[in-house]
């Protein structure tokens, strides 16, 4: 499969204006404004294939929708190339546009006060789709999100679900290669949550769409995006598959030990004890590939051992720990 | 002649690109026409807002009039069709609207997800103006214009070929009004406060339109400077050609000269909106 998304060394500086304080600060940046740098994406590399799924994660702040705004064509990077489909998206902006479907979560692209189809149908015209072309997508969309209780009625009736639906539904009309979306279940309920990630999952692999998204929730990436790149202060911090993501943070396991009576210190080699409460005991494992029989075969012979478990740490755990650490 | 036909983008379009093109902009219009269309309190209050609005003016002139038979060689009947249509037809469309519209885009960040449609920013607004624009001249003006003409009376055009000129003119000077504010509008891409723009816009044309007072009351010099503006093109000299102050040969002359200004300002608005772009993608708006 071709690379269809390519960063090279991106950064993107903002010039943000000063803020003096007091009235003397406020004549002085009137008069000579002063700006200080802000650098929002610093020297991000990566490379996106035809039909993968990708999270781009990270916390507020950390340069996401700065690069999906370089990537749309909306923001030219300060220094570094993007290349998308072959093109400069700044450069290009209106050919690249043709060719992507953007959803930002917060706004909608629908006409407030008309019916969601007279939506689409201009979309008909501004990406000048063909006809039947336009029926058969809009059929296919109409069917997948099950937008035809709501196709008629105006989009400010609809519920946030159900314009999410329609939003998504309207940036696929013109089969776009690409699909950016910037946060797309931001605010939804569960249900409504689980449509979406399941439509985009589909998506992805029946039409070979490829999808970016960034994220606040864990759970879209791991549902839909192999792929994770993750982000923080403008900087790369991991690109590589959900699976890898554990080891490169150097997460361990968790053995959990319960004993019928107090087994007084317990040591297993390759592990740390990291609390003790009665007759428990709880160790960080190395990643060595061991398995949960190898450790308690590890125990010393006749530990009066009851029950025996092994946690993988959650992602969402894995990210917290790493953020914690980072800000402490 | 439209402001597309004279944009220098247009001229590298392929005649299929340009139908298209116009395609996708009629989308726009009718699509913005529906949305007036839903909201019907409002263009009923518009439509009453204009009638107490062009009511007030015939008013003052009847008053400044009061029993004159000329006042700068217009007569009190002129000068009433001269409110009437020019408050109607001309100088209704309040068009710094659309600096507070660009204004509130680029505060909001809106305008990132209009830049990722493959149209261009002022084609589209322009065409999303002319619906509720086109709508009002069917569901306002023409009923205001029948309603107090048969109160007030009303001056046929000074004669057919004054009356076909006028149409033109009014085409002119909705795409003036129109490409006036772009100008403003874009304007608040570096200013950031597209408030007083907004206000600055509408003094501007209010004055200089003759959309208030006619030009030939204004003192010379004003006068000869206000004719030459693209804003006179705006109400004035549409008014002027309808009520025969000059012949027809004169009109079709100014009528090319406001084409002129058309084609200035759609050039000036297109290198605006080329920097105002590379504005935005370098600080983000």
């Amino acid at each position: 499969m071709s690379l269809i998304i390519q960063a090279d060394s991106v950064s993107k500086i903002f010039q943000q204006r000063k803020r003096l304080p007091g009235l003397s600060g406020t004549l002085r940046g009137l008069l000579k404004p002063e700006t200080v740098p802000v650098r929002a994406v610093e020297e991000i590399s990566f490379a996106i294939r035809a039909g993968e799924a990708v999270g781009y994660l990270g916390p507020n702040g950390a340069g996401k929708s700065t690069m999906i705004k370089m990537l749309t064509g909306i923001l030219a990077p300060s220094t570094g190339k993007v290349h998308v489909l072959g093109r400069q998206p700044v450069e290009e902006r209106v050919a690249n546009a043709r060719e992507i479907g953007v959803v930002f979560g917060q706004r909608s692209q629908l006409w407030w006060d008309l019916p969601v189809s007279d939506s689409f149908d201009l979309a008909r015209h501004i990406y000048r789709i063909d006809p039947a072309r336009f029926a058969e997508n809009r059929a296919e969309m109409v069917e997948m999100l099950a937008l035809g209780s709501f196709l008629d009625r105006p989009v400010r009736q609809l519920s946030l679900g159900q314009r999410m639906r329609a939003d998504i539904a309207m940036a696929l009309l013109h089969g776009p290669k690409i699909l950016f979306l910037d946060e797309p279940t931001i605010g939804l309920d569960v249900v409504a949550k689980d449509v979406v990630r399941k439509f985009l999952a589909r998506i992805n692999r029946q039409r070979g769409t490829t999808i970016i998204l960034t994220t606040h929730d864990l759970q879209d990436i791991e549902e839909i995006c192999p792929r994770l790149i993750m982000v923080d202060d403008g900087r790369l911090l991991f690109d590589g598959p959900l699976r890898s993501l554990r080891r490169s943070f150097g997460a361990r396991r968790r053995l959990r030990l319960d004993f019928y009576t107090d087994p007084g210190p317990i040591w297993i080699g390759g592990a740390r004890p990291v609390g003790s409460s009665g007759t428990q005991r709880e160790f960080e494992v190395d990643e060595d590939g061991r398995s949960l029989i190898d450790l308690i075969s590890a125990l010393p012979p006749g530990t009066p051992l009851r029950d025996a478990s092994l946690h993988e740490p959650g992602i969402e755990e894995v990210i917290r720990t790493h953020y914690q650490r980072r800000r402490a | 002649m439209s402001l597309f036909a004279l944009s220098p983008l247009a001229a590298r379009l392929t005649g299929s690109d340009l139908l298209a093109t116009l395609r996708t902009f009629s989308a726009f219009t009718r699509a913005a026409a529906r949305q007036q269309a839903e909201q019907r309190s409002e263009l009923l209050a518009i439509a009453f807002g204009t009638m107490v609005d062009v009511f007030a003016r015939i008013s003052i002139w009847r008053s400044v009039y009061h029993g004159r038979q000329h006042v700068a060689g217009v007569t009190e009947a002129e000068m009433i069709t001269y409110a009437l249509i020019g408050a109607t037809l001309l100088s209704h469309w309040d068009g710094a609207l659309i600096v507070r519209e660009i204004g509130k885009a680029i505060l909001s960040g809106q305008i990132g997800a209009t830049l990722m449609r493959p149209v261009s920013f002022p084609g589209a607004l322009f065409a999303e103006q002319l619906g509720p624009r086109l709508l009002q001249f069917g569901f306002v003006c023409l009923p205001v214009i029948t309603i107090l003409s048969a109160v007030y009376g009303i001056a046929p055009p000074a004669s057919l070929g004054h009356g076909l000129l006028f149409l033109v003119y009014i085409v002119v000077s909705t795409t003036l009004l129109f490409l006036i504010a772009i100008f403003f509008g874009l304007l608040s891409f570096w200013v950031l406060e597209a408030h007083s723009l907004e206000w600055f816009m509408r003094g501007l044309t209010a004055l200089l339109s003759g959309g208030l007072v006619p030009l030939w009351f204004f003192p010379p010099v004003l006068g000869t400077v206000a004719h030459a503006l693209p804003f006179a093109w705006i109400t004035y000299h549409p008014m002027a050609c309808y009520l025969g102050q000059n012949d027809l040969l004169e009109s079709a002359t100014l009528l090319v000269g406001g084409c002129g200004w058309v084609a200035a300002l759609a050039i000036v608005n297109h290198l605006l909106w080329r920097s105002a772009s590379r504005h935005v993608t370098a600080h983000g708006g």
